[in-house]
């Protein structure tokens, strides 16, 4: 096994599986999805690029959109206020808060996948264009255009936008059992 | 704000990984070699542990039912018996391109419809390898899958239950099988979820198709690239001869003759070894129709790791035995 790959499990697995996870919702088949998604960037070391996390990221996006559906829909019904969220810890008087972040998240799943994906290379994954476009096998261009369209699809599926909401939490859809693309 | 620094605000806060611990030792590194239906890419492998602790190898080996006994060796299908099985075989080059000039037609050819109807049948042993255990489980798989150029359609697979040679090995199973939750037999894909490998099919100069097939030192992708292209779409007719014509061009292939596939219909053979020689795809082809029929995994020697009672090792089957040109899914 060359040196290349264990540097790169050891770096990179912890993101790895975070992206996973963010797609996934479920701790455990991210952690077995990012195993065998280093296994693919083993057995393909040849086509590695400099950029290295996002090529990772593409196999990832790839083996979600193939491999993994059958599983993923298993639990494809997205937990928005699970015990172990991002909600974790809200206490009264962050209603506003939950409900933005519920909105956020639905405008979120509301879009195509496409959308989807970029936004969260972005906005989750903290890449920059160019390292999106290496995730997404796009050129940079390509990468700006689609962030540009898919940053204002969100907008507008959170119309109004978040900061502006008058909140309800208790009034707000049942956004928890939408399912997942 | 840019586009990114304002994505960043309104997403980071929504961040599903935000709870997630960090996984600053990375596990023992999990090997599969599943080739199940809708796992186009999965290849056998073997790795060490990425943090030099304990290797975890999970393999998958197919199984023919009609072989399979009440003991461990049962569940491992034969080799298939092929016109030149030993090494070294004819450079397949003559000999498809001769096949490639008799393609004839297909059912299917002159069929049209908004989906590819593909239905594939394997046989799957999973074998788990941790440093004091070994369990192994044997899966039948049915996959029909219905799908449009643009991603959408329907996907069945229908695991049947895992076989076992004993309780024992069944109890081993339970204790070391990775913990997945069951799914679905059937799921609908909206466009663009099904990511194609070849969006805009195959090409038809033979060329070309085979510059798309090759990949610089690895002699076994141009035959995976191939069946995954016969995962997704139906290659017509001129296809099917492009694909022939294609793979003669490539150098480091087997022409392995003549041969009858697990279910019982004749074809021929190509096969590619990887460069150490470790493992070896075949792939059958009807001779008529020049239609891919069959795919197949072999491990060649023993790896270091697998306990496999005899090598070659087949470890991984899968029968393509229907396509189709349908309105709608599910048809």
């Amino acid at each position: 096994m060359g040196e290349w790959f264990t540097d790169a499990y050891a770096s990179h697995y912890d993101a790895v599986v975070r992206y996973c996870h963010r797609r996934l919702r479920d701790a455990g088949a991210a952690e077995e999805l990012a195993q065998e998604v280093f296994l693919t960037a083993w057995r393909r070391g040849g086509e590695r690029p400099r950029s290295m996390l996002p090529w990772l990221y593409g196999i990832a996006h790839k083996m979600l959109a193939n491999e993994w559906r059958a599983r993923r829909r298993a639990a494809s019904t997205v937990p928005l206020l699970d015990e172990d969220g991002w909600d974790a810890g809200v206490t009264a008087g962050a209603e506003e808060s939950v409900a933005v972040r519920l909105d956020v998240e639905a405008a979120l799943l509301s879009l195509a996948e496409a959308d989807q994906e970029i936004l969260r290379l972005v906005g989750w994954e903290q890449l920059d264009l160019g390292e999106a476009a290496v995730a997404l096998g796009c050129r940079r261009a390509t990468a700006a255009v689609r962030l540009h369209r898919a940053r204002r699809r969100l907008l507008r599926a959170l119309d109004p936008p978040p900061s502006a909401f008058a909140v309800d939490p208790v009034r707000r859809p049942a956004v928890g059992s939408q399912e997942r693309s | 704000m840019n586009p990114v620094d304002e994505v960043r605000r309104l997403l980071g806060p929504v961040d599903p990984a935000r709870a997630l611990p960090a996984y600053t030792t990375p596990p023992p590194l999990a090997v599969p070699v599943e080739a199940a239906p809708q796992a186009r890419s999965r290849r056998w492998a073997l790795a060490v542990s990425g943090a030099g602790a304990a290797v975890v190898i999970t393999a998958a080996l197919l199984v023919n039912p009609l072989t399979t006994r009440d003991t461990a060796t049962a569940v491992m299908p034969a080799p298939l018996v092929m016109q030149y099985g030993a090494d070294p075989a004819p450079h397949p080059g003559p000999y498809l391109s001769r096949l490639a000039e008799q393609v004839g037609a297909a059912p299917y050819d002159a069929t049209s419809g908004r989906y590819v109807r593909l239905t594939t049948k394997g046989w799957y042993l999973d074998t788990t390898i941790t440093r004091d255990a070994v369990a192994s489980a044997t899966v039948p798989m049915e996959s029909q899958l219905w799908l449009a150029r643009d991603g959408s359609g329907r996907e069945t697979v229908r695991k049947l239950p895992p076989e076992f040679p004993d309780e024992a090995a069944r109890a081993k199973w339970k204790r070391l099988e990775p913990t997945m939750p069951p799914a679905d037999p059937t799921h609908d894909l909206k466009p663009g979820e099904y990511a194609l490998s070849w969006p805009r099919g195959l090409p038809t100069d033979p060329a070309a198709l085979a510059a798309a097939l090759a990949r610089p030192g690895d002699p076994v992708e141009p035959l995976l690239r191939v069946q995954n292209a016969n995962r997704e779409l139906i290659p017509d007719r001129a296809a099917r001869a492009a694909v022939l014509r294609a793979l003669a061009l490539l150098d480091d292939l087997a022409y392995r003759g003549e041969v009858t596939d697990r279910a019982g219909r004749r074809g021929v053979a190509v096969s590619a070894d990887t460069p150490d020689g470790g493992r070896r795809e075949v792939l059958v082809f009807a001779p008529d129709t020049g239609e891919l029929l069959a795919h197949e995994t072999m491990i060649m020697r023993e790896p270091g790791a697998l306990d496999l009672p005899a090598y070659p090792a087949v470890v991984s089957y899968t029968l393509f035995l229907n396509r189709a040109h349908v309105d709608r899914p599910g048809a």
